[in-house]
């Protein structure tokens, strides 16, 4: 689909059901760039589950041995299939040779996690000596913090957004408590504009220009959980460090998703969870980046003895296997190749929800969607978040009565992330089909 | 065999070997003493590596179809058998149903590692509330310090062993460098005596009582890493209290290994790691305790949001309602893959008790020491003859089941020709090894043949001098 490459995702909606002689609307289109995919044979190396395996299904409306439509990868990534073999392979070793496991086989207890790091550092667009993969992304925060975050008493600010995923805000929270000082002077929180949901790049850099002074650390998520926005990390580092600020971003929704280059960017850390678009499982190993520039700077505050001086101890095996398993299969492509297929995929779930589910002046009482993350597809992942004008409660009932796994934000929000590693255009044609289901329902009752 | 409770272990087998009309040396005493071990049976929840199957294994010497001699459950625990089916529940209901996993079938992942909390209290003799399965050793010992660990300008030294396990010696180091102090003089490390190599009780309560109003925070080992000596805990625990100090402990060697009683001790703080004893596998899940007594006067420093109350925890408010105790440290959900073969582990614990356990574990390490001491201690008749020095505490109360051994010949060659007749050990170069029949499945016979063979290596690297 090369030839459609610098075009609006609209625009190629149009002209690929122009040249179908169809509506855009239509499954001929989805076909067409199904058909057209060249990633569309990843999907075979995860695990999609049966509509009749998952909890809510209603077998009576809907065909329990087709594939669900798993639009939740955002939450937890499908489970790769050579998750099992490769457990399977290192508990066969711990019960043949025991303790021997240390150091022999294909994955070394005692270094299996550094074999996966030049796999992940292509993710992230870092070098292998940058990235550490240990702990909880909490865990790696806080390591990271305690180096970083030095306050002095005129540069003493933390600067993140007003609705950090709680963790971070948690731990950014205890982090500046822990130095003695007040959240509420330190704390620094970048709100949307009045009326708006997400936050303009200007206004951050802008926030950044007239307090850059006295912020010691810029900790932003670089996809926001909730909105789905993905910002300007590259604008925002730049900015950060030309007032003297530490810049680092919590990659938990970016990392596999969008392309990242924490290298050449110059960000100064990074700490990232692996159990979402990384597909390693739930509480699956974290990472963490340091920029090779600290590697003889950065007084690692919690040793042990880069990022390598970071690490505290041994990694489990056990959570090695999925991550391999998983980053083998984003190493049979590239996170370029996967960005340009989310763009298209995202921008037709867009133009399809924009179709059916704009609000009508004409039939004000029908439900309506509007689509909270932003419209440029360089401002988002694959996520987008749509709010409904209708509770969201029974909607999601009635899509999960219909086998869709997607993630829901009461009270009126949807998260709907089709990720390009496992899904298709026809993954996101039946989500709409089966909206459009759902708020029927819902209004029948 | 209760009917040999309270008596040494060398009395015992005296005993035995004397009404089997044997040599206290017999593979008849290990007979004997594996047909009455109660606990025989939980071996068979384990699966024990076969000789042909460890690397080094020399199979013209050795039958590679029989089970190894596997004395290194201080290292590696085994793998207990229940592992492999309780994994492939949560990669199968990962497979069946995605996201749902966390809400959904017998180990829900958003709370799974809540489930075993009771079974861990139990091993470490703590109320539920006082434990939390979460991160590495290292990772937790760092969170209790941050709390624990609040020097003032008279306050400021932290108390541990000399050769403390590194892992803690750095841990520590950092905590004091972070706080702006120097470890040169906030680090106050206990040596043992000139020409002794473990610490005498009276000697770590002398240097409390001394040193303890300048101390702010103990923290030393239960069991120790190399010489395997048991600290008295509830004494050391007692002493550094009374002198104003909180007094933790890291019982990675402790934990699985002897009776703990974290909670009626009073001890404030401790960690541990799971796969040594604990069976859970490289890496295994560790855990973390917190007296009741401080659950709500010691605040973590470091938050996350795993450590909000579980009810209103996912309505993402960002306003903290920090759980109580141990809990408020919890910083994000446990790996489900890890819950697993700790859950398996803790089950064969909850076939027994700590208290069943150590009765056999004085008794199996009892017979170990009484062999050694038979074949391989000083002889002056035959100087050039190989020998074992025990460093470990004559003791049983001052131990585990550990018997750290030094030998008076180099040890690597020792060790590769007990690799080659199947055993698996711990070697400490230049000369000593760790030796640790597990009560958990360790068998009386295991300690005879691994004397055996060990008579068999040191002969055998003699005769390729």
């Amino acid at each position: 689909m090369e030839e459609f490459s610098g075009l609006h995702p609209r625009e190629v909606v149009r002209r690929v059901s122009s040249s179908l002689g169809c509506s855009p609307s239509s499954p001929q289109v989805a076909a067409y760039f199904d058909e057209n995919d060249d990633l569309r044979h990843l999907r075979q190396h995860f695990l999609m589950p049966k509509v009749a395996d998952l909890p809510a299904s209603d077998l009576s409306i809907v065909d329990g041995g087709e594939e669900c439509i798993y639009l939740c990868g955002n939450s937890l990534g499908l489970q790769p299939k050579m998750t099992r073999k490769y457990l399977e392979e290192e508990l066969d070793k711990w019960a043949r040779t025991g303790v021997h496991g240390h150091t022999d086989g294909s994955r070394p207890w005692a270094w299996a996690e550094n074999n996966l790091e030049d796999l992940m550092a292509k993710v992230v667009g870092a070098k292998t000596s940058e990235v550490a993969l240990m702990n909880g992304l909490t865990v790696n925060l806080h390591l990271l913090m305690l180096s970083f975050y030095k306050p002095t008493q005129s540069r003493h600010k933390v600067l993140l957004e007003a609705k950090a995923f709680p963790s971070d805000h948690y731990a950014v929270e205890s982090q500046i408590r822990l130095r003695g000082l007040n959240p509420r002077h330190s704390m620094l929180m970048l709100s949307p504009r009045e009326g708006e949901e997400t936050l303009r790049t200007a206004d951050i850099l802008e926030a950044i220009e007239k307090e850059g002074d006295s912020i010691a650390v810029v900790m932003l998520s670089g996809v926001q959980y909730y909105t789905g926005q993905l910002f300007d990390m590259a604008a925002i580092t730049q900015a950060g460090q030309q007032k003297g600020c530490f810049v680092g971003f919590d990659c938990a929704h970016a990392a596999g998703n969008v392309e990242l280059k924490l290298h050449d960017w110059g960000v100064d850390f990074a700490c990232w969870c692996s159990y979402k678009y990384l597909n390693s499982g739930a509480g699956g190993l974290a990472a963490a980046f340091v920029h090779e520039k600290h590697q003889h700077s950065i007084q690692i505050v919690l040793i042990f003895p880069g990022v390598s001086g970071f690490r505290l101890s041994n990694q489990p095996i056990l959570l090695v296997c999925p991550l391999q398993a998983s980053l083998e299969v984003f190493n049979l492509t590239s996170m370029q190749a996967l960005r340009r297929k989310s763009v298209l995929l995202t921008g037709y779930l867009e133009n399809l929800i924009q179709h059916y589910f704009s609000e009508d002046p004409a039939e004000p009482g029908k439900p309506h969607v509007r689509i909270i993350t932003p419209s440029d597809p360089q401002q988002r992942g694959c996520q987008l978040s749509l709010a409904f004008s209708v509770p969201i409660r029974k909607v999601y009932q009635e899509l999960e009565r219909r086998g869709v796994v997607c993630d829901m934000r009461e009270p009126n929000v949807l998260r709907i992330a089709p990720t390009p590693l496992y899904n298709s255009f026809s993954d996101v044609h039946r989500f709409i089909s089966t909206l459009k289901d759902a708020l029927a329902a819902c209004r029948g009752q």
